[in-house]
């Protein structure tokens, strides 16, 4: 019982903990928090993977960008904070039909294969190797970049073109 | 006097001894050692308040032709020197008042989420030659996904008051924050191309000659983003003291709006942190080879230096409406950022860091970063013409 075996049991509780709060709180502002308290659990279990920029994108984007993107989009629907029109879910039997068997078939598939595999190798300087990856010209990802550098030209152009005088 | 010379870092080593010496396995006195530096290094900025908040008292007072703390009150102290400490026990001796109707959660944990965020930035920070609380590869990034963390404490703090204005508030603070991190992160990205690095420790090392002298330019962004990202005068709406009582924390009161006040302060001093480490060379200085401790009191140095500017700009300049601070980022510090950076990484590439001749590239950078400070002017000054006069023919 490694202090990482140790790490990965509190960063796994609290995004498991805090996805099951998601799906079950009533009020619709405290699922969002715990939902940002979930990617939070992601970011650790980012870092035991030794993936340190990915912990800081996770938090930086979905915490800092994408929740707050949904709660405000929460904030501005109608009548969905409003807690006196809560109901309940009255298709409940019918999702119970179809996820059971589909949660019983993946426990089966994860439980009844050997997923042992050799850890990788991890770059010790992980963003070198990320930032050399994306602008490397033998590469993939260049392509890309060009090619979203041209679409943003045509938005640009098409933004401009069809603006009222 | 070598033990003096490089003070932390051996008083650091002389506990390691200690510890392996009455006999803990050796990952006992790492995880021993680490949080004790953990611990100290989390106490560090909440003692340093105690002399920040009265160095900032004294310089708003001087400004306003005022005296500021001073030892004629009762608990004053010399020169007002304990003020700070009274205030502190005066808001522990509040009543905790929370709003009926509010979320006792999600209120309650709004200011801890604020201060921890405040704190937790600190682990990356290099404090002097060699001490350093974590040197991670993403260091400055690790600081600005924190950064974005304080949003959520402010949401929650907004929306548990249950207070429409609170609500308001907090949704203005959030707008202003996300807005202004777009400059804030671009003009950090150009110091992190110069310096080839993510890792605070390693741009401070990289600075042989100090990135404000080569990108003066970059600094002024960082520090205009950075001074909405605290909330400070000139982009205050979101906490303006003497209109909206205290904008998104009104409803707080004793120890948590202490909190908030002190999480507000500790940003102060992380983003003069942040800016003395980018722009002015950390712990670099005069004489640090030979007494490595020196680095430390450099910084607290220019520290204290930023923390004088930050302030004058707080306390001379009237505040701005919120159209007036959003649309100062996206249209003028927004697109000056990303032409910056444009600029810098051409400058940068085109002109390689010599080790031996550092200020051949600081010459390039500063070079470009004057012609684009000249256009900037020009093209402001042109539209302002422009303006002046469509407003004088629209109105003759």
């Amino acid at each position: 019982m490694t202090f990482q075996h140790v790490l990965f049991i509190v960063f796994g509780a609290i995004t498991l903990g805090g996805a099951l709060m998601v799906v079950t709180r009533r009020n619709v502002f405290n699922a969002a928090l715990f939902m940002i308290l979930s990617f939070f659990g992601v970011a650790g279990l980012y870092v035991l993977l030794e993936a340190p920029f990915l912990a800081g994108v996770q938090l930086f984007i979905y915490i800092g960008g994408i929740s707050i993107l949904i709660i405000f989009a929460i904030m501005l629907t109608r009548d969905m904070m409003n807690p006196d029109l809560i109901g309940r879910n009255s298709q409940w039997i019918a999702a119970a039909v179809v996820m059971v068997p589909l949660c019983a078939i993946l426990i089966w598939t994860v439980s009844s294969h050997d997923w042992a595999a050799a850890p990788g190798p991890v770059p010790e300087n992980s963003i070198l190797t990320l930032g050399q990856a994306l602008v490397d010209q033998e590469g993939l990802a260049l392509p890309f970049e060009v090619a979203s550098v041209l679409l943003l030209v045509a938005l640009i152009g098409a933004v401009t073109i069809a603006r009222e005088r | 006097m070598d033990f003096l010379s490089d003070l932390i870092v051996n008083i650091g080593l002389w506990l390691q001894d200690l510890l392996v010496s009455i006999g803990l396995p050796d990952a006992w006195v790492r995880i021993i050692t680490l949080a004790g530096g953990a611990f100290i290094l989390a106490l560090v900025p909440l003692t340093a308040m105690f002399f920040l908040i009265w160095y900032e008292r004294k310089i708003v007072a001087r400004i306003a032709d005022r005296l500021g703390p001073n030892n004629t009150g009762a608990y004053g102290g010399p020169y007002g020197l304990f003020q700070v400490l009274a205030d502190a026990v005066k808001m522990f001796t509040k009543e905790d008042v929370i709003p009926a109707a509010a979320d006792r959660w999600i209120f309650n944990i709004a200011p801890m989420v604020f201060l921890a965020i405040a704190v937790v930035v600190w682990a990356v920070i290099p404090l002097g030659k060699g001490i350093v609380g974590s040197d991670l590869s993403i260091g400055i990034f690790y600081i600005l996904s924190f950064g974005s963390g304080a949003m959520v404490a402010i949401l929650m703090a907004g929306w548990g008051s249950n207070n429409k204005y609170a609500l308001l508030g907090a949704l203005r603070g959030i707008a202003t924050l996300i807005s202004y991190e777009i400059p804030q992160v671009l003009s950090v990205t150009a110091v992190v191309m110069v310096a080839g690095s993510f890792s605070l420790v390693e741009i401070v090392e990289s600075q042989n000659v100090i990135f404000l002298i080569g990108m003066p330019l970059t600094a002024l962004l960082f520090l205009l983003s950075i001074l909405a990202e605290l909330g400070r005068r000139p982009l205050d709406l979101v906490e303006a003291d003497s209109e909206l009582v205290a904008g998104y924390f009104v409803e707080y009161s004793g120890m948590k709006f202490g909190m908030f006040y002190l999480g507000e302060f500790m940003n102060q001093l992380m983003v003069s942190i942040l800016f003395s480490t980018l722009f002015l060379g950390g712990w670099r200085g005069p004489f640090v080879d030979q007494v490595p401790v020196l680095g430390t009191v450099w910084l607290v140095v220019k520290l204290l230096l930023v923390m004088l500017v930050i302030q004058f700009f707080q306390y001379s300049l009237p505040r701005l409406r919120i159209d007036q601070i959003l649309a100062l980022n996206w249209k003028f510090l927004t697109p000056l950022a990303l032409v910056n950076i444009c600029v810098i990484a051409l400058v940068g590439k085109a002109v390689p860091y010599d080790p031996a001749n550092p200020w051949v590239q600081t010459g390039a950078l500063l070079l470009a970063n004057v012609l684009m400070a000249l256009a900037v002017v020009g093209i402001l000054a042109v539209a302002g013409r422009q303006m002046r006069r469509s407003k004088l023919a629209g109105s003759s």
